[in-house]
């Protein structure tokens, strides 16, 4: 009886797994058959493996600059967010002054708000200080609005450190500003990771604002490539898998390397 | 708590707020004069509350996109379902349990982007799952997934239980963990099966968990659906796949209606609103009682 009852639920767990991997396995092996075996053979492994596709897009369509940009993209946006995320939530964790509940509560009210209903001034306003297309300040929008779920996390990790480390420190002589480097941000290390991961994940793989604000050809980010691969080549299936393989390929490994992370970073904002 | 004076908390938090102002509080405010006029042609028109009228009354899609949010509603309760069942076998350390979550993990951390062509190619006629379905004689079951518009959008749905489910099994299973263990052996001294177990002693400790779970899936249907919409249908066909914000945005990048889009955002943001203040009012008279 337990046994048999072992034995079902591995076969509904490998089941589920199957269900849960298959489109993956579907979009490494067609990222490698050329478009004519593809119509031959949609669903088996690759006769002979090609490098084609993949070749085509670091080659001809310049995939690796839009590859570059979203790493930079991804790199400045959560650098930026997580230094401007510190201060405040150390000042809403562990400082006394007027007005910080409202202020707190009106930054982590904006969690809630819907990218879709903002993005229209956000682009006008952007357009109008001739900032569309530049890498560096697009980041900044970026960063702005990762900045509540990031106060957020950080003022109740703060919360949870004790006061006496910030006492001894003053005693010590230590400044507001030389607390922040010399004694938060080393207590804080797998919380900023956790949140470096949360946020770089998002903007990673993050479709409308990059399709808005970086339009300008050289300046486009993997996603709105890939998506503008799929509008253009449909029924050439395997360049655009190997399109999707730029961007999901680094997640992966980053994930199976640091899944303690990503688990730490999904449930984050929720378990608080 | 320590006593802070002077400027330096103010310091610490002014660039934060100059940032969250630009990107947030500036855009909310702007759209609110914004839904009241009409722009052509690089002249505006006040025109009131008829932006408004015509998309509450007249419009022939907004209310094909809000009933499509409504129909995406019905994921909820699958992930729901799903994920405390699989939080509960990961919880019973059954061998593999590691690999197991792994595996159903792996979905979360792909864009959406990439997971929407992917399923638009599985799921289009002559895709794997049709091929699948004729190659085990179930061919009647084949559908135009993706061009029949009487289902269309629960293919959509069914690929946004896919790509979210593995969230759903590690927020469950996390809270499971911190559960007190005295409560589970207790019900196993009291000689509950598993299934009693799971419905009257850890079902009610999940309580908390499953309403923020439902409540933030409902916003995510309304509000952070574009990109699935956006990539495996485009709204079509003709439409009928639709939902709130690719509407907004159509008006705004491709019907060049702004007014209007400001105005169903607005309408959109005062659902929310609502609807949070709803759901907070219902917890505390829970919690109440």
């Amino acid at each position: 009886m337990k046994t048999l009852r072992k034995i079902l639920l591995h076969g509904f767990l490998i089941i589920s797994s199957l269900v849960a991997l298959f489109p993956f396995y579907y979009m490494f092996i067609t990222a490698f058959k050329t478009n004519a075996e593809f119509y031959q053979n949609p669903f088996g492994l690759p006769h002979s493996p090609t490098l084609e596709n993949i070749y085509n897009l670091i080659i001809e369509r310049q995939f690796y600059r839009y590859f570059f940009n979203t790493v930079a993209l991804t790199f400045l946006s959560t650098t930026i967010v997580i230094v401007l995320s510190v201060f405040p939530a150390l000042a809403y964790a562990k400082m006394n002054f007027r007005g910080k509940e409202f202020l707190f509560n009106i930054t982590i009210a904006m969690t809630s708000i819907p990218l879709i209903t903002i993005i229209i001034p956000l682009y006008s306003s952007f357009a109008r200080l001739n900032l569309l297309n530049k890498i560096e300040f697009v980041s900044l929008v970026y960063a702005g609005l990762m900045v509540p779920f990031t106060v957020f996390c950080l003022t109740s990790f703060f919360k949870s450190i004790p006061d006496d480390i910030f006492s001894a420190a003053k005693i010590d002589g230590c400044s507001e500003f030389m607390i922040v480097f010399k004694i938060v941000m080393p207590l804080s290390k797998p919380a900023l990771v956790t949140l470096f991961i949360a946020n770089g994940l998002w903007v990673w793989n993050e479709l409308l604002l990059a399709l808005l604000f970086l339009q300008e050809p050289m300046k486009r980010t993997i996603v709105v490539m890939l998506s503008s691969l799929q509008g253009r080549f449909t029924m050439n299936q395997p360049l655009v898998m190997a399109g999707a393989l730029f961007v999901g390929v680094p997640m992966i490994i980053i994930y199976l390397l640091g899944q303690k992370y990503f688990v730490k970073g999904l449930t984050s904002g929720a378990v608080k | 708590m320590r006593k802070s004076k002077g400027i330096i908390p103010y310091l610490f938090v002014l660039p934060s707020l100059l940032l969250v102002g630009f990107v947030f509080f500036y855009p909310i405010l702007k759209i609110i004069p914004d839904s009241f006029f009409k722009y052509q042609g690089g002249t505006k028109t006040f025109v009131g509350l008829q932006n408004y009228y015509y998309l509450l009354f007249e419009a022939p899609t907004t209310k094909l996109a809000f009933l499509n949010n409504l129909k995406l509603i019905l994921v909820i309760p699958i992930l729901l379902l799903f994920s405390i069942i699989f939080a509960f076998i990961f919880y019973s350390n059954i061998k593999g349990t590691k690999i197991y979550q792994t595996v159903v993990l792996l979905p979360k951390v792909i864009s959406i982007v990439v997971v929407g062509i992917l399923f638009s190619y599985l799921l289009r006629d002559r895709g794997i799952i049709n091929e699948f379905l004729k190659s085990i004689n179930l061919s009647f079951l084949a559908q135009n997934w993706l061009s029949n518009h009487k289902i269309a959008i629960y293919s959509i749905g069914f690929t946004i239980i896919w790509k979210e489910l593995g969230f759903g099994i590690i927020l469950f299973l996390s809270r499971l963990t911190s559960l007190d263990e005295r409560l589970l052996d207790a019900a196993k001294v009291d000689g509950a099966n598993t299934l009693q177990t799971l419905l009257f002693v850890i079902i009610p400790q999940l309580k908390g968990l499953i309403n923020f779970y439902i409540v933030y899936h409902i916003m995510i249907i309304f509000s952070w659906i574009f990109s699935y919409v956006f990539v495996i249908t485009g709204g079509g066909p003709a439409g009928y796949t639709t939902v709130l914000e690719l509407e907004i945005y159509k008006y705004a990048f491709q019907r060049n209606m702004p007014g209007m889009a400001s105005a169903l955002s607005i309408i959109l943001l005062l659902a929310m609103l609502v609807f949070i203040y709803l759901n907070n009012k219902l917890q505390r008279e829970a919690e109440e009682f």
